[in-house]
């Protein structure tokens, strides 16, 4: 079911802790909120669940106005970070709560629960396992049982909140894989909290980067890291150098010599300004034009050579990537600069 | 190791120990003849399951003081958390007359109360009051805790698949409570059984009627009867022990049911 929010604001006393949030949803997507703690990000999950009210603000699911009802009306299914399982019920017990709690006349029968539990443990791959308890599970399964229960009640919507938050790094790349596989499969329209912008980067069709309350850009994966819109997003994802600069219509200088990008973009109004280069859009050749650096750090991290320069006019170090079989510079030694891609931001 | 167990025998057992000899010495018919009788039949009575009463009415009232104090910040939480334990705290026998002022005849309560027709002071009902007082902070203390634990993420759970508030509560925070509120039920009981001075200025010690089994001791030891009192006391023992034992096997059975972590 799609999800349509307008104006959502939600204060706690003076502190805004969503700030006029705007953002669609379509139906059968998978959407991550990536942002810094405190960011907000878990606060517009909750409200959307409705385990919190906003301040000001319209949510619709499904075009239904949903601001108003209770948790138990809006049928949600809801993940959280550290899985809330009941443990004094049985794995089986918890995947048919949300079946159990429904009032006499929309409750399926106890044989229609019990194929609904068994269905659902194939699913998420724990068949036989209804008879164990969450504490003889581990991390991975128990969130997986989560999902289960989260689903078993047909949710119109399926929120995560940092699903993967409390597994360490191994379990946590598996049940990324899986999860894509599952959405893929089921088609939930999903929302997932996320702090690590690798896992929104990688699982999601959408990043929404949420920064103090706000929504500072939406889009996807590609677009977020390729093309920041703002200098937050620019700095949260990613790695940059940000190099001070002037700007002088439209174009950034340094030391009264224009910097020559390729591609730019941002917000460019005479003054001040930063620009935001990423490493991998450095190129570096021994003459020719360009920005001129001296070659200050090299070292080789994997598959790949990092090369910092100190470029002439500014303190500010640019990192550049590339292959580790290239034959690496002298430190000392001198390049002209060559930027593909970068982001021109007024200060 | 060996340190332990010398303290809790010279501390527990030779005491114990001590009581079971003397009654054993008394003879079996003497023992039955003693213990037959109707008054103390009547106190044992009266002790029992006043106690057994004024606990389980604890477990409710004092689940629900726990949850206000757990759950709620109101101005002058920190000072009703600390009241709490005055019932630890106080004097037993300063207990015993508050409560007698406030619930004989010519008390505030008691003159309420007896307008209604109701009388308190000096029955088993005041017996009962008496002991709800002195045990009510075992339930509170034992819960408390527990309940702090609960992470408020699964009544969240519960809400988003379609729980109600109630449900929610009896379905998924009851059952993590039930192992401290037997806890807590088993002490206050113990506590309500071995009670003395709160008790006897409410009861107003009228044989048969309000005589509490361990003032029946205290008698039966001032008039130098002391293989009465021991016969007294060594049913009790049995009593309380088997009590105990039952609740603390009950208690087992609940934390393999409820206590998983």
């Amino acid at each position: 079911m799609d999800l349509i929010i307008t104006g959502l604001t939600r204060q706690f006393g003076t502190n805004a802790a969503l700030d006029g949030i705007d953002l669609s949803v379509a139906s059968g997507e998978l959407v991550a909120l990536l942002g810094p703690s405190g960011s907000g990000k878990t606060t517009l999950l909750r409200l959307i669940a409705g385990l919190d009210f906003p301040t000001t603000g319209h949510l619709f699911i499904g075009g239904e106005d949903a601001v108003d009802k209770t948790v138990q009306e809006r049928n949600i299914g809801f993940v959280f970070q550290h899985y809330a399982l009941f443990k004094h019920l049985t794995v089986a017990d918890n995947i048919a709560y949300g079946l159990r709690v429904r009032p006499r006349a929309l409750r399926p029968d106890e044989k229609a629960i019990k194929d609904k539990v068994e269905e659902l443990l194939a699913l998420i791959q724990l068949p036989g396992h209804g008879g164990r308890y969450p504490s003889q599970l581990s991390g991975g399964q128990r969130q997986r049982v989560a999902l289960a229960r989260a689903l078993a009640v047909e949710p119109r919507l399926l929120l995560l909140d940092e699903p993967f938050g409390a597994l360490d790094a191994k379990v946590r790349k598996e049940l990324r894989v899986w999860l894509r596989e599952f959405h893929d499969r089921t088609g939930h329209t999903t929302l997932f909290v996320t702090h690590d912008q690798e896992e929104a980067l990688d699982l999601a069709d959408r990043v929404v980067v949420m920064s103090k309350g706000r929504i500072e850009q939406v889009g996807t994966p590609e677009s977020i890291y390729d093309a920041p819109q703002t200098p937050f997003v620019f700095e949260f994802i990613g790695e940059s150098a940000r190099l001070p600069v002037e700007i002088s219509g439209g174009k950034p200088y340094l030391g009264g010599q224009e910097v020559v990008a390729a591609t730019l973009y941002g917000q460019a109004r005479d003054g001040l300004g930063h620009l935001y280069v990423r490493p991998e859009n450095v190129a570096y050749r021994p003459d020719g034009d360009g920005l001129w650096a001296t070659v200050v750090s090299q070292h080789r991290s994997g598959s790949s050579r990092r090369i910092g320069f100190r470029a002439d006019h500014t303190d500010t170090i640019i990192e550049a990537v590339t292959s580790a079989d290239r034959d690496a510079p002298r430190v000392g030694s001198r390049a002209a600069l060559e930027i593909r891609s970068a982001g021109l931001f007024a200060v | 190791m060996a340190f332990t167990l010398a303290y809790l025998f010279a501390i527990v057992l030779l005491p114990i120990g001590a009581l079971v000899v003397k009654a054993s010495s008394l003879g079996f018919s003497e023992f039955v003849t003693l213990a037959g009788d109707p008054r103390t039949l009547a106190a044992l009575r009266l002790s029992f399951l006043t106690s057994m009463a004024a606990a389980a009415f604890n477990v409710p009232f004092g689940l629900l003081v726990a949850w206000v104090l757990v759950r709620y910040d109101f101005p002058g939480r920190k000072l009703l958390d600390a009241m709490i334990d005055l019932p630890f705290a106080l004097p037993t026998a300063v207990a015993g007359i508050a409560l007698t002022a406030l619930y004989a005849p010519n008390g505030y309560i008691g003159a309420l109360a007896a307008k209604a027709g109701i009388k308190i002071a000096f029955t088993p009902f005041g017996v009962f009051v008496a002991l709800v007082f002195v045990g009510m902070p075992f339930i509170v203390r034992t819960v408390q805790p527990v309940l702090a634990e609960v992470d408020r993420e699964i009544e969240e759970a519960a809400a988003t698949l379609g729980a109600g508030r109630l449900r929610a509560v009896i379905s998924v925070v009851l059952p993590i409570l039930v192992p401290s509120l037997l806890t807590g039920y088993a002490l206050s009981l113990a506590r309500a059984i071995g009670e003395y001075g709160s008790v006897i200025f409410i009861a107003g010690n009228i044989p048969y009627v309000s005589e509490i089994a361990p003032l029946l001791i205290v008698i039966k030891l001032e008039e130098y009867d002391y293989a009465g009192a021991t016969a007294v006391a060594a049913l009790m023992l049995a009593i309380s022990f088997a009590m105990l034992l039952a609740i603390n096997l009950i208690q087992a059975f609940a934390r393999r049911r409820y206590g998983r972590v």
